[in-house]
């Protein structure tokens, strides 16, 4: 019997599909090496991370520029700092 | 199992430009219409597409014309495009560049308030003789974006009902011909349920996740093509992929050809500038595919760059700051990430990597979906359509022009959804024992998912199967390879009839969606494998080294593929309505 928060892993795991090969890339990678070490609130910062647009994903985790990335900025650091 | 059944007027497959743009068309025309996507709209492929969209607007050069960009998008195509198809979406583009602009799409600018045209690949003034055309309206380096945002607003405004993380897994035919509804899964709950429709329209985009090295973001399994080819009508001109020059080595990620438009230069292990030397006029914005297999015949010459010699210089060094930060943005971020390379001091790695896929269902000009009877006469398949990548109407032949694809899937998305509109007084919903069948062998499959066991997983399928087709089915293709190749890709699509999965569970089964994708791509791979050794031709993007030269007398036609390994072919349609035909003539670069 799956439990709920295999299914949350599942959902999240889902949601790191995205429009564009290098956030699949990026944000696949990451889920699959680091997700399940993170802490509740990161987990949960990381889920919300994914609601938002690819060209704004893009944007944070590609260029320097963390204009309005605000509370997410310690989610970006982390994906950015363990990127390969 | 109880399954619930909804009914709609249209049911559209696919949330990315295509799909938005028959829904939009539809919806806003009082049509009950429904969007099926496996991800949120907006995180669809199209989102991808950075360097514009193709229109004779004629902003930067007056003399420019949609009968100068038929005749680019028939020559780009090495005559295997449809030129009815071509007429229509040329004649079109400037109306529809201008609609989306009033829809609120940002366009780039020229400074007397005009949208910006830049140049690309393959495009020329005065029929080819007037040297290099500026047709490909931006929106800075996001134009897909872009698109894709607006596009979603105004189905909003539209009453457009989305079901978005909802999986399309079958056609239901309600005749030999004819098709009344789909099946799909909610991956939030795994419930199965019915969408009957008066007209369905398959936007799913590619499938360049057949190949290795691609472009192409994880979702393009060619979803709509499996479902097509599983009920049994065909594919076409599948041998013909695009690889596009400037994959970043190793990655796959785009750097897009506006990097050459605004003067980027391919260059070799010596610094040379190679495109000079096979393709003197155009250079560097020579077509893709004569771009791709100069690259590749470097590399093989052994002016490789890097110590194994496996990939070529993007060289951007010399272009101005301001071209850099204003014009190309996203590149120079995306080479830092992806390749940690400063653009401004470095150039970039590249290879040539699957790009694009110009086969795809066939359709009319009108996106109905084509068949052939017995006697190999073309009939339409009542109630479906395609529009997009998934399609082959065929505007691009063997080889796609640059920016000519976002044109594509509004141009062609808007078509399928004026004749469903012109049309569906007509069509009434039907459920009868051929449509119960149908659901019942849909059925079967999910159910040999989820209830089977102990077989190979299929990861191990999967990698095989990207393995064949990146070796034996890539840029360069001979018989003696391709032959070894599909009996290969033979053998491992037998194995996938004995895989199982896992995972039986029901909320969001990522696996279950892969084994379906997976079948999905299987059947876009084995027609592509089937299509390529039997095409004995070289012609646009299809290069066959024990053929190289182009077969008009034998190949000047469309290959068709069916379930069962059957092959037919169709005749190239040289028959535009308002202008004279464009006869067969040599490329040349």
């Amino acid at each position: 019997m799956q439990t709920d928060e295999q299914d949350a892993s599942n959902r999240v795991r889902w949601r790191c599909r995205r429009g564009m090969l290098e956030l699949d890339s990026i944000l696949t990678d990451f889920f699959d090496r680091h997700y399940h070490v993170l802490s509740f609130n990161e987990k949960a910062l990381f889920e919300q991370l994914l609601q938002l647009e690819d060209q704004q994903l893009f944007q944070w985790f590609l260029s320097e520029n963390l204009e309005g990335a605000d509370d997410f900025i310690p989610i970006i650091q982390l994906v950015r700092e363990l990127h390969p | 199992m109880t399954i619930v059944n909804e009914t709609y007027d249209v049911i559209i497959v696919g949330g990315g430009g295509a799909g938005q743009r028959a829904a939009l068309e539809t919806a806003s025309s009082g049509a009950n219409v429904a969007l099926i996507s496996k991800v949120f709209p907006t995180r669809s492929h199209t989102v991808s597409a950075q360097g514009g969209i193709n229109a004779a607007l004629g902003n930067i050069d007056k003399g420019d014309s949609w009968e100068c960009h038929m005749f680019d998008t028939i020559r780009g195509s090495d005559y295997l495009g449809d030129q009815d198809s071509i007429e229509y979406m040329c004649s079109q583009a400037s109306r529809t560049v201008i609609e989306l602009e009033h829809m609120g799409m940002p366009f780039s600018r020229n400074e007397d308030g005009t949208i910006y045209q830049r140049a690309f690949g393959g495009q020329t003034l005065d029929f080819g003789k007037g040297g290099q055309a500026h047709r490909t309206c931006p929106a800075a380096d996001r134009t897909g974006h872009a698109m894709l945002h607006t596009l979603f607003q105004q189905n909003v405004k539209a009453k457009t009902r989305f079901f978005h993380e909802w999986f399309a897994i079958d056609l239901l035919k309600s005749g030999p011909q004819k098709v009344s509804g789909i099946l799909a899964m909610c991956l939030e709950t795994g419930e199965l349920r019915v969408f009957h429709a008066k007209a369905v329209v398959l936007a799913t985009g590619g499938a360049g996740r057949i190949y290795a090295s691609t472009t192409n973001a994880y979702s393009c399994t060619g979803d709509g093509l499996g479902m097509v080819y599983r009920a049994g009508f065909p594919l076409q001109d599948m041998e013909m992929w695009q690889f596009h020059p400037t994959g970043v080595a190793g990655v796959g990620c785009l750097i897009t050809e506006g990097a050459r438009g605004e003067g980027g230069i391919l260059r070799n292990s010596e610094g040379e500038r190679y495109m000079e030397r096979y393709a003197p006029i155009q250079k560097d914005l020579a077509c893709r595919d004569v771009v791709s297999r100069s690259s590749a015949l470097e590399m093989k010459a052994g002016r490789g760059c890097g110590p194994r010699g496996d990939y070529m210089h993007l060289d951007l060094t010399h272009l101005p700051q301001e071209t850099l930060q204003e014009r190309l943005p996203g590149i120079s971020d995306l080479a830092r990430t992806f390749a940690n390379v400063d653009v401004s001091k470095e150039p970039i790695p590249v290879v040539p990597t699957c790009h694009y896929m110009m086969g795809g269902i066939p359709t009319n000009k009108y996106g109905q979906v084509l068949t052939q009877d017995k006697l190999g006469k073309d009939t339409f398949v009542e109630g479906l359509y395609a529009a997009g990548e998934c399609a082959c109407v065929s505007v691009h032949g063997a080889n796609r022009l640059g920016a000519n694809s976002l044109l594509e899937i509004v141009v062609f998305g808007r078509a399928v959804g004026h004749h469903i509109n012109d049309h569906i007084g007509d069509i009434a919903h039907e459920k009868n024992a051929e449509f119960d069948a149908s659901l019942e062998k849909a059925l079967g499959r999910v159910g040999f998912w989820r209830q089977g066991g102990g077989g190979e997983s299929i990861d191990e399928v999967i990698q095989d199967m990207k393995k064949i087709m990146q070796e034996d089915f890539g840029v360069f293709r001979d018989g003696k390879n391709m032959q070894e190749g599909l009996a290969k890709l033979d053998v491992v699509r037998r194995r996938l009839a004995h895989a199982s999965i896992s995972d039986k569970s029901l909320a969001f089964n990522t696996r279950l969606v892969s084994a379906f994708e997976l079948e999905n791509m299987m059947a876009v791979a084995y027609t592509t494998a089937m299509a390529a050794l039997a095409r004995k031709e070289s012609r646009g993007a299809h290069s066959r080294v024990d053929f190289p030269d182009r077969d008009d007398k034998n190949w000047h036609k469309h290959s068709l593929a069916f379930e069962g390994d059957r092959a037919s072919t169709r005749a190239v349609n040289m028959q535009p309505n308002h202008v004279d035909p464009f006869p067969l003539q040599e490329r040349e670069h």
